[in-house]
């Protein structure tokens, strides 16, 4: 069954098929969760499960214009994005450049580039991680972000220039 | 970015790095490759880092961890059951009192002075929370490109039983 015969089903009250979203669906919204909260394990969990609580109270409003995937993955967006308002962290802009080069030598690369990704500004680290972490393509990524394509394309663009920016200016 | 043809391009070098620029102007992005190398270096860490970001290790868990998570999921989606409301024919009145009522909270208690040394009515979580509620999140929904999604997880004015109960909660 594909995705939109499961939510009919759970609509028509059928637990099962709700739970068989939640089974298809859960691991890559941790992933995803995870990646945009900078590697914070519970507070991916958390997002995870309120997303899909927060899907399942909304599902009668779920239309095919686009895909449950990207609708989900918009609602655990937002949930991100309440997590981090609960959790500020300061955008790296705003820490001075020397700083950003002390990152300590053993801090392997994926922790690394983890703390750049949770640093970056909010547009670009949503659009980064829904193309990236939420596999979406370009046009969901705009349409979940309410901006055009273009300018989704734009800030990923930013965004991975930054990345390779502090990266280059840590490894110097 | 150095240019003006420099951000002109700039969506258009993503769709390069991903191979989907179309070949109607990919003419004028090899001829603006050859002079600028600033692009052809940001080309190159748009065809170099995703892969390495989306590499990113994500925690293992185990089929216990999945399941936990689904069964906590499901049992919090019971107390929703939303195939057994009548949300289409929800009266909208429920929903805009308790906007107006969160709205007039958040109005009196962030006016309100607070003597020094004693407790604000609500903590900064209650506050957030209720811009969450009145907000439904940052304003994705407000953006026209979700038209067909209304109703979906942000619904401004959409409060489900639980919130109502929240809101009521904090109201006191």
């Amino acid at each position: 069954m594909d995705d939109f015969e499961l939510v009919q089903g759970a609509l028509a009250g059928r637990e099962e098929d709700f739970e068989a979203l939640v089974e298809r669906h859960q691991r890559a919204l941790y992933a995803f969760a995870f990646r945009l909260l900078g590697g914070d394990a519970a507070a991916a969990d958390e997002v995870v499960q309120a997303a899909f609580v927060r899907c399942y109270a909304h599902l009668r409003g779920f239309r095919r214009e686009a895909s449950f995937r990207t609708w989900l993955f918009q609602i655990a967006l937002n949930q991100c994005r309440a997590a981090r308002r609960r959790r500020p962290e300061v955008p790296l802009d705003d820490v001075p450049e020397a700083q950003l080069a002390v990152e300590p030598a053993e801090v392997g690369w994926h922790r690394r580039i983890e703390a750049l990704v949770g640093r970056l500004p909010g547009r670009q680290r949503a659009v980064l991680s829904l193309r990236l972490f939420g596999d979406l393509p370009f046009r969901d990524v705009a349409r979940a972000e309410g901006i055009s394509e273009n300018n989704a394309k734009v800030s990923y663009h930013h965004a991975i220039a930054k990345l390779r920016r502090w990266l280059k200016e840590g490894d110097s | 970015m150095t240019g003006w043809r420099c951000r002109r391009l700039a969506a258009l070098l993503v769709d390069r790095a991903e191979g989907t620029a179309a070949a109607a102007a990919g003419a004028e992005l090899d001829q603006h490759l050859t002079t600028c190398a600033d692009c052809r270096e940001r080309l190159a860490a748009l065809r170099e880092l995703p892969p390495r970001l989306r590499a990113l290790a994500v925690p293992e868990r185990d089929e216990a961890f999945w399941r936990a998570q689904r069964q906590s999921i499901l049992r919090a989606s019971r107390r929703l059951a939303p195939a057994e409301r009548p949300w289409a024919w929800r009266p909208l009145w429920r929903g805009v009192a308790a906007a107006v009522a969160a709205a007039a909270v958040l109005v009196l208690v962030r006016q309100a002075p607070v003597p020094s040394g004693s407790t604000a009515i609500l903590e900064d979580a209650d506050l957030i929370e209720l811009d969450e509620i009145w907000l439904g999140g940052p304003a994705l929904l407000a953006s026209p490109s979700l038209d067909g999604m209304e109703g979906s997880a942000d619904g401004t004015t959409e409060l489900d039983d639980q919130e109502l109960i929240r809101l009521e909660e904090m109201i006191g």
